[in-house]
């Protein structure tokens, strides 16, 4: 008879492996990563450019540009580069954080160097149609407005303005924004900050590497070298308020209710403060999910997270609840802070959140393009991967004085600011 | 190409197995061939509650995720209204952890009554979440009964109202477990770095000591043939209109299925698609519309979804689908069109044969609906397709006797 009663016995891993890239240089000094571990003749090539949202006064700009990446060229009128890209059965992607904009190239191998030269063109000899700038601004606008519908993209909205203020991280889309908006004005951000002078390039996936490199070379290598004029605003813990926004006959509040917090990425802290988020409401055992969720029954799910922007790190915890449960909600959110504060972790939820976290942190390098996608953020915040070995180190080592420690230095409940949009009294 | 590996347990279990030299990391997937389809006309949403009540204790598991966490794993399910799919990731030197917590809750569930209590409260948030306090969060519970009169995919996996979820007990759940939850009803497909005898054994040793229990039959009803265009007209404080038009079509393994998911491709696969440079850019009169394809296992829908700019009619732009359909019917398509969204396809299929716990949920799916094997000869049956096979499918699919129109409209708006 098989025993079910215990558990199979578990390994552990003291360390976790990682792979460098292999990089080179273009002529105009672009780096470019390579990562060819791949299985797959698939090759993703990203170019990362070092400005965001936050890069400028309207936040309509640099999303407009983003989305019209590889529309029109000078020489390509408005659809056809995407034509081309699309016949080749390969993907343009774009996107934008508040730090940083990417393009995307998924293709099969076989592919890549003709794929290349067509973004070539859609990247170095950028158009912006008025018409398409303001098909996308009238589309825009009106998602904007099924957006605010929605109690979650409200509450993230007002979050946001409320904790980043007069920072550009708080400047928030509004329909004003939409006004003055037009192809010129793309253009010349578009000039100063996309280009050879403000990027990086990483190919992962299985490929010839040097073929990849002459054509990266003979295609992006005399780039203009334009250096980057991208203003760093630091941002420090502001007073913490609480707002309420009624929305009458909602069925679910949201609930974010999260601060701003002075701690270096990469430092101790950090990663500790990264265990401690875990435990809070980083996985599906969190405390905040086992209290809300698996105890109360009042939500769907919660979560918190620690994120990390290039002016600031802060914690933030978000949640869609029950309308007549809001202000439980509230109570035992802010009970599970104190909790974290005020009382040790026992061995055995630390284990689980260390076994935890290691796993998450192989699946994170599972495979050649989530290598990439690690390094891709490690590369713009100056780290390398051994980062992510130190991180592994660290989840192993630490104890729970360590966490409490590092809860009540950051995570006082009388710290946070609170935004709730919904309907308390559910009517 | 993926390769892989069949057997089958004395109990019925399926288990196919495809070896990764490359990652460090397994997959566990358990499909069983359960759907809300299955359900009871006045207790829908129960496929879907159920799933919620598989990670509230087995027997001899009273958590399910704390164990699998502590071997550095996660895991989560899925519900459609074909299948229910279980599936987990972790270390591959810990895969034996996932073989104890998936036999163990197919072996026998707890039956907590606290866990069933909870969990229909989490599922009636996860409704509200969804489907109630969302813009256009109704669509499907409206479209759904429109298109189909006596199949059961008439209602959402979800269920069709609250109240058949406030009304699920403890009764219900031991009948469902016992009807569908059965080896022989399951099919579990893993990706790991371990030796194909390693995974005969550790399967051999957890799951075969389960009985083999008599599932019920599925005995569908047909849905039958329909003959006049359905049209449904509502209004919703909503910001902007929207119009959803649905065609029955061929099942998953119809013949026409592959053609169908070509035609949703040619209308809307990325922005060189014809709904996007015709109707979105070039003359600009819709702010999002789509095609897709459901895929379901039995008789699908083929659909369209579409949010009309302001100052257009919800008719007029039912005339503007239309008169891209009928380009369709009565245009012929260059090579050049068809070359490129197969193109797409092929690069897609590539791409998904990437991550370790795709390659295991498609294997089960192939698995159950098809063969395994078909996974890998897929792309041919969309190679195979031209011009003229297109134009006479997109014939008699878009009749408009076989559409059902559901026309959304914004309250205030004109």
């Amino acid at each position: 008879m098989v025993n079910r009663k215990s558990a199979p016995s578990i390994s552990e891993l003291d360390t976790i492996s990682v792979v460098d890239p292999k990089v080179s240089f273009l002529d105009n000094n672009v780096e470019v990563s390579f990562f060819n571990l791949g299985t797959q003749d698939v090759v993703h090539v990203e170019f990362v450019f070092r400005t965001g949202l936050s890069n400028h006064d309207n936040i309509i700009i640099p999303t407009a540009i983003s989305d019209l990446i590889g529309v029109a060229s000078k020489t390509q009128p408005s659809g056809k580069i995407i034509e081309k890209i699309d016949y080749y059965g390969a993907y343009l992607e774009t996107s934008i954080n508040m730090d940083i904009a990417t393009v995307s190239v998924y293709s099969l191998s076989e592919h890549v160097n003709q794929v290349l030269e067509i973004v070539k063109n859609a990247l170095v000899e950028t158009l912006f149609d008025e018409k398409d700038v303001n098909i996308f601004l009238s589309n825009a606008a009106q998602k904007l407005k099924n957006d605010l519908e929605r109690v979650e993209f409200h509450c993230l909205r007002e979050f946001n303005r409320l904790i980043f203020a007069d920072h550009p991280y708080g400047n928030i889309v509004d329909f004003t924004d939409f006004e003055n908006v037009n192809s010129a004005k793309l253009k010349k951000h578009y000039d100063s900050f996309f280009n050879g002078g403000n990027l990086f390039i990483i190919v992962s996936g299985c490929f010839n590497g040097e073929k990849i490199f002459q054509s990266l070379n003979s295609l992006f290598g005399k780039w203009g070298k334009i250096p980057s004029q991208k203003k760093v605003l630091k941002l420090s813990s502001s007073n913490p308020e609480k707002k309420y926004f009624s929305k009458k006959g909602a069925v679910q509040s949201a609930i974010r209710i999260g601060k701003i917090i002075p701690v270096e990425y990469g430092s101790r802290d950090y990663f500790i403060l990264k265990m401690v988020n875990t435990v809070l409401g980083g996985y599906f055992g969190s405390r905040l999910m086992n209290n809300l969720r698996e105890d109360k029954g009042i939500t769907y799910g919660v979560n918190s997270s620690l994120i990390n922007y290039d002016c600031a790190s802060f914690l933030v915890i978000a949640s869609t609840v029950k309308a007549e449960s809001t202000d439980l909600a509230l109570k035992e959110i802010y009970y599970e802070l104190e909790k974290l504060c005020s009382e040790p972790i026992s061995k055995q939820e630390l284990k689980t959140v260390k076994n935890y976290m290691s796993g998450s942190l192989m699946r994170a390098i599972d495979g050649t393009f989530l290598i990439a996608e690690q390094y891709k953020l490690l590369n713009h915040k100056g780290k390398t991967m051994t980062h992510l070995v130190d991180f592994y180190k660290t989840i192993k080592q630490v104890n729970s004085d360590e966490i409490l420690s590092i809860s009540s230095k950051f995570l006082s409940p009388a710290t946070f600011s609170e935004v709730v949009v919904g309907n308390k009294s559910n009517n | 190409m993926i390769d892989f590996h069949r057997f089958e347990l004395s109990n019925g279990l399926k288990v196919i197995y495809h070896k990764d030299k490359f990652s460090p990391i397994a997959a566990f997937n358990m499909l069983y061939d359960v759907g809300a389809r299955d359900e009871n006309a006045h207790k829908t949403g129960f496929a879907h509650l159920f799933e919620h009540l598989m990670f509230g204790g087995s027997l001899n598991v009273k958590d399910f995720d704390k164990p699998l966490q502590f071997a550095g794993g996660q895991s989560n399910a899925f519900t459609s209204n074909d299948i229910t799919n279980y599936y987990m990731t972790l270390p591959s030197v810990n895969l034996e952890t996932a073989f104890w917590l998936e036999s163990d809750r197919l072996n026998m569930l707890s039956f907590s009554e606290r866990s069933l209590e909870i969990q229909r409260k989490v599922v009636i948030e996860e409704f509200k979440q969804r489907y109630l306090n969302q813009p256009y969060g109704d669509i499907w519970l409206l479209l759904r009964p429109l298109c189909y009169k006596v199949h059961p995919y008439k209602w959402a996996t979800i269920g069709e109202k609250i109240e058949h979820i406030e009304d699920a007990s403890m009764d219900d759940v031991k009948s469902f477990f016992f009807q569908h939850y059965s080896p022989k009803n399951a099919i579990l497909s893993i990706t790991a770095n371990l030796s194909f005898s390693t995974i005969e054994k550790m399967s051999e040793k957890w799951f075969s000591p389960i009985e083999s229990r008599n599932t019920i039959l599925r005995s569908l009803p047909k849905e039958p043939i329909q003959k006049k265009k359905r049209e449904l007209w509502v209004e919703r404080d909503v910001p902007n209109d929207a119009i959803y038009i649905a065609f029955h079509m061929d099942a998953r393994m119809g013949r026409n299925y592959h053609c169908a998911d070509l035609i949703s491709d040619l209308l809307s696969r990325g922005k060189s698609a014809r709904f996007y440079s015709k109707l979105i850019k070039e003359n600009p009169k819709f702010i999002d519309l789509s095609a897709f394809v459901m895929g379901s296992l039995d008789e699908g829908l083929f659909v369209i979804a579409g949010k009309p700019v302001k100052g257009v009619s919800l008719q007029e732009a039912y005339q503007l689908i239309r008169q891209e359909l009928n380009c369709l019917c009565e245009d012929s398509i260059s090579k050049r069109e068809l070359d490129k969204v197969k193109n797409k396809i092929h690069s897609s299929l590539t791409f998904q044969e990437i991550s370790n716990l795709n390659k295991a949920m498609s294997l089960g799916y192939y698995e159950l609906f098809d063969k395994a094997e078909s996974i890998n000869s897929e792309f041919n049956k969309y190679k195979s397709i031209d011009a003229n096979h297109l134009s006479s499918l997109a014939n008699t699919l878009f009749q408009e006797k076989n559409s059902s129109v559901l026309f959304y409209k914004a309250k205030n708006n004109g």
